[in-house]
């Protein structure tokens, strides 16, 4: 259970239109959500369960942060570094493309293992030049 | 290569250059299809003079374009006379807006996101005097400062402070050679070797810019992480080594155990993204000595209290060389703090292991203690039974 190598993702997919790259990285996380959802013998399709299973991967990819839970909303904030912003930073990618195209559909992946009409939001994201990364799992 | 074989350098003239850094997967012949597609729009008033150079002659005025090619980088010239001669001179701050709007036309065909863009105005003058004279009316006209000025080899080159320098997703940077030879013939091998420099120049201080702005995201993220860092170590500290001291159970080590996990992640992210800064600030400090090595030829006279243009422009990639290096000072600084805590908590851990173990022999001991009571008293129990002193 751990990312792709980034810099094969971002090879493969930059001249690509991005919902090519988007829907491929879509794909990663649902199969990983499953995964994950299996293992932890989840029940249930709320928010906690979506908080769960993503936490489940990002521990085990070293993310640095999780999920907590708020009302009715699953919320992501992250303040330190992330594997995806070291990535671009050392292999020289752009963040954003990244986020954009890989790290948030990814995540949206994930959480619709577990609940197809996830509504994955970006509130706040450090690509964009944003003070933290924040962003919400609802379900609509 | 030689730029003023279509362009005559002994009368008023506009020099832009646009430089480009050259990814490693692009196409070889990106620079080329450029060409070939200026030539194209232009069609008939372009001439394609050898293979990277074109001539464009549109309305009366005649435009050179060149494409440069080096390993890491693709540079455009492009230079332009004004069609008038002699009265060009006269009222050569008034043409300024043509030179512009026409360069920029062609300028426009150019591809996308250049790392720099130097536009060079070069005049002609009497005196010093009246090259000082000609930079303040053009910088009137422009309505623009001066941010810096120096004399050098016999001409006035100012640093225009323009809204456009300003306000662009690149480095934008505009100057004034205003030459003051006697006569303007004696001028040209000088304007030639300035071309050379301003194109060497857009190309080092472009780089460094691009570089700069391609971190400036991540030298905006070492705030939220130094408190990010701070604020898991206080509560983590407070929670796992005051409280808990000398009454550590499992559930305490394998916390410790979890939070030394999540430090040696945080250690080891921050050192990956720490390496990769360090490693554009050592490329940032080559350009830096590239462009001072062209800026330190020119050792330029100062003049009327403005600092020279070596020194403004040195001081600006000093001011960028600062922010690697102020990002880096104060990684380490984190990556410090991380190392003290994940030291003290690996020292924390090994004597909580120790103190389980002695735990352990401890009962170990207890254990052979009774095991060896018991067996001396069953045998004393046997040999009491033999003896038939027990029944």
């Amino acid at each position: 259970m751990s990312l792709p190598p980034l810099s094969k993702f971002y090879n493969g997919f930059k001249d690509q239109s991005p919902e090519v790259a988007q829907a491929e990285a879509f794909k990663l996380g649902q199969a990983l959500g499953l995964e994950a959802a299996h293992k932890l013998k989840l029940k249930g399709n709320d928010v906690n369960a979506i908080a769960k299973v993503v936490n489940e991967i990002l521990a085990k990819m070293k993310y640095g942060a999780l999920v907590i839970v708020e009302g009715d909303k699953a919320i992501l904030r992250q303040s330190y570094y992330c594997p995806i912003m070291v990535s671009a930073a050392s292999l020289k990618m752009p963040w954003d493309w990244l986020d954009e195209n890989f790290a948030w559909p990814w995540m949206r992946g994930i959480a619709s293992a577990v609940n197809p009409k996830v509504q994955f939001t970006v509130k706040r994201a450090r690509c964009y030049g944003d003070s933290i990364c924040e962003h919400i799992f609802e379900i609509k | 290569m030689e730029l003023d074989r279509y362009v005559d350098l002994t009368s008023p003239h506009g020099l832009f250059v646009r430089a480009y850094l050259v990814s490693d997967k692009e196409e070889a012949t990106t620079g080329q299809k450029a060409l070939e597609g200026i030539k194209e729009r232009y069609s008939s008033q372009a001439v394609m003079t050898d293979s990277s150079t074109i001539s464009i002659g549109s309305g009366g005025d005649r435009y050179s374009l060149q494409l440069i090619e080096e390993p890491d980088c693709r540079i455009f010239v492009l230079i332009s006379n004004l069609p008038h001669g002699d009265s060009a001179t006269k009222d050569w701050v008034h043409h300024v807006a043509d030179y512009l709007r026409q360069s920029e036309a062609i300028l426009q065909l150019l591809p996308e996101r250049p790392v720099s863009q130097f536009t060079v105005l070069v005049g002609f003058a009497d005196s010093e005097k009246a090259a000082i004279s000609l930079s303040e009316r053009c910088s009137r006209y422009l309505e623009c400062g001066e941010k810096a000025r120096g004399i050098t080899r016999g001409c006035l080159v100012a640093n225009l402070d323009t809204i456009t320098a300003q306000d662009s997703d690149y480095l934008r940077q505009n100057f004034l050679v205003a030459s003051f030879r006697k006569t303007p013939s004696g001028s040209k091998p000088d304007i030639s070797r300035f071309h050379q420099e301003f194109i060497r120049l857009a190309e080092f201080v472009g780089k460094l810019d691009r570089l700069c702005r391609s971190n400036e995201l991540f030298f905006g993220t070492l705030g939220t992480a130094e408190q990010d860092v701070q604020a898991t170590i206080e509560k983590e500290t407070m929670e796992n080594l005051f409280i808990n001291f000398g009454n550590l159970g499992q559930i305490q080590i394998n916390r410790l155990e979890k939070w030394l996990g999540e430090l040696v992640t945080k250690f080891s992210d921050l050192s990956l993204l720490a390496s990769a800064i360090r490693r554009d600030c050592t490329t940032a400090e080559m350009y830096v000595t590239q462009a001072d090595n062209v800026l330190r030829g020119w050792n330029e006279k100062a003049l009327e209290g403005y600092p020279t243009n070596a020194s403004a422009e040195i001081s600006q990639c000093e001011a960028i060389i600062k922010r690697f290096r102020n990002f880096l000072d104060r990684a380490d600084a984190l990556r410090t703090q991380l190392e003290t805590t994940l030291n003290s908590i690996q020292t924390y851990l090994g004597f909580a292991q120790q103190k389980a173990m002695e735990r352990q022999g401890n009962i170990v001991k207890v254990l052979t203690w009774v095991l060896a009571t018991s067996t001396i008293i069953l045998v004393l129990i046997e040999v009491l039974a033999a003896l038939h002193i027990l029944r």
